[in-house]
């Protein structure tokens, strides 16, 4: 009973999953947990098998051994129970070049609703802002316009859950703003779960409340952003010096300190440290008061989620 | 049985099939034509010389191979459509979003299979009444006197190549690696061509039985689409 309320509150729920083909073993013994409402990213090098596991969530293909629940049911057996209630995201936007807009989101309105329902239409092409060019052919639209098209053919049947698989690949800085700020949108406003993959770590940083880092086929890391910044905390500080001093100089002095692992300069008086550990920041402060580098202020420089993605994938054998 | 979802399929499949598909119903037009001109009005000519009858001649070679322009051009042009429009939804992997609102396989190929069938039946069906138009025009009692060939033409002969568009399609759904059963079945016309007016014309019954054993195929073929995996339809794992 304990076990089934906590699936209760997860949008996907996957315990020891594995999906070999033939000998490869594309995903070994995931276990997660996506909460409803909740903005995941899963991210991981090339091959890692982060379009396996969508399509299996999606119950496209059969897992080799062990479950997955989406909204509590079996995608691959039961999935007539969550169709209408997943929308997917494709960074290739998986819509019909030789139609328009309007003509893709009336055949996604038909199935959903059982007829064309214009007022549904019409808001969402507003809400992406493409209804002024809801005839033209899709063909002709930049790829974030298309992928602007995309999300609102995907959301059409008002999804509890929406699915991405790289959905800001090689968009323009614009499109780029353009659709995060949708996303953010879609995830608070809508309440959708989200379940994001992608290389920009940026973005998940900026998007994803919680990640995994998928590697050979396994999770070797599956928690908020928050928590795995401050665990893979680099013990970096900002140190503002008092008066101007010759950088060579300090440099000189600065460097002989045994607890320092790296240092360079932001500007003539402020300059980047990363020490062995945080917990030698007092005897790093006190041994440059010795060598009469006085400091105005110190300040700890957050990390951010590609230094702790960067340094995890790196320290993991295999 | 998916109802509204096979009509908004449809509707969509018909229009990206006309839309994709132009070049190939220029080329069905134009060969309908060109075979018509070569072996129904040309050879039959050249073989009795052009006399007093000439026109009998032609006339008569123009509604006999009425039949065969409507399985040439439906086969031609239903299966490299039926091909086109699956290997666009799996390559685009626009069959994903199809999959998640719940779309079932079977649903999928009868709406490729009715959609390619509506474009290619109204194709050949344009060529059938240019035929007729000049055949009026030169003998209208050879019209009335043809009428069974005609309704044979509009209400059998097309079931014929549906049951290779809904194979073809079959294949294509199970992989993309079966295009070239698709150009076979389109050759299958060049072969019955020969035996045309010497067996199949003059066999009635053969053709009727060609065409109950076409329904039959037409009913297993769709039982064996319900029975393709998401997983193949998808085509997540072909290379592409």
């Amino acid at each position: 009973m304990k076990g089934e309320n906590k699936k209760m509150k997860y949008s996907i729920y996957i315990d020891n999953l594995s999906k070999k083909y033939g000998k490869l073993t594309a995903l070994n013994d995931i276990t997660l947990g996506i909460e409803k409402g909740e903005f995941f990213g899963l991210i991981g090098p090339n091959g890692a098998g982060k379009t396996t596991l969508i399509m299996l969530v999606l119950g496209i293909i059969k897992p080799s051994k062990g479950v997955i629940k989406v909204n509590g049911v079996n995608p691959i057996s039961e999935f007539s129970k969550i169709s209408k209630k997943i929308g997917v995201i494709l960074d290739y936007h998986a819509l019909y070049d030789e139609l328009s807009p309007l003509e893709n989101l009336e055949l996604y309105s038909q199935i959903t609703y059982g007829f064309k329902n214009t007022n549904k239409i019409k808001e969402l092409l507003s809400f992406v802002d493409l209804w002024e060019r809801k005839d033209d052919r899709i063909r002709e639209f930049s790829k974030g316009m298309k992928q602007r098209v995309a999300i609102a053919g995907a959301i059409i049947c008002n999804p509890s859950i929406l699915i991405m698989d790289e959905p800001l690949n090689g968009l323009d800085p614009e499109s780029h703003k353009m659709i995060t700020d949708l996303l953010i949108e879609v995830n608070k406003e809508r309440q959708m779960t989200i379940f994001l993959t992608s290389h920009n770590l940026h973005d998940v940083e900026r998007l994803c409340s919680k990640v995994a880092i998928i590697k050979n086929g396994y999770i070797i890391k599956h928690d908020y952003v928050s928590n795995l910044k401050k665990a893979h905390s680099k013990k970096i500080f900002l140190i503002n010096l008092l008066e101007k001093n010759s950088q060579v100089k300090t440099e000189q002095k600065i460097r002989k300190n045994e607890y320092l692992k790296k240092m360079y300069w932001k500007d003539n008086n402020n300059f980047i440290i990363e020490l062995k550990d945080k917990v030698y920041l007092n005897s790093f402060i006190q041994e440059l008061l010795n060598k009469q580098i006085h400091i105005n202020e110190i300040k700890e420089v957050n990390n951010t989620l590609e230094d702790v993605y960067l340094e995890i994938i790196q320290n993991e054998v295999g | 049985m998916q109802t509204k979802e096979l009509l908004g399929l449809y509707q969509k499949d018909v229009k990206e099939g006309i839309r994709i598909g132009k070049i190939q119903i220029i080329i069905s037009f134009f060969y309908s034509f060109f075979l018509i001109g070569i072996f129904s009005v040309y050879l039959p000519l050249l073989a009795t010389g052009v006399g007093k009858n000439h026109i009998t001649t032609i006339v008569l070679s123009l509604i006999n191979y009425m039949p065969f322009i409507v399985i040439f051009s439906m086969m031609f042009l239903g299966n490299s459509l039926i091909q086109n429009l699956i290997a666009r939804e799996k390559t685009k992997k626009t069959i994903l979003p199809l999959l998640c609102l719940g779309i079932k396989p079977r649903t999928f190929w009868l709406s490729k299979l009715i959609s390619v069938f509506t474009i290619s039946f109204v194709s050949a069906m344009i060529s059938i009444f240019i035929i007729v138009f000049i055949v009026l025009f030169l003998d209208y009692g050879a019209i009335v006197s043809h009428v069974r060939l005609i309704i044979l033409n509009i209400v059998f002969i097309p079931l014929f190549p549906l049951f290779f568009m809904g194979l073809s399609g079959l294949l294509y759904m199970i992989s993309l690696k079966f295009w070239p059963v698709s150009l076979l079945f389109m050759t299958i016309p060049f072969f019955l061509l020969p035996y045309w007016n010497k067996i199949i014309l003059k066999n009635i019954f053969l053709v009727i039985g060609l065409v109950i054993i076409g329904i039959l195929l037409i009913a297993l073929t769709g039982y064996l689409a319900g029975r393709v995996s998401r997983e193949q339809l998808s085509g997540v794992f072909e290379q592409t």
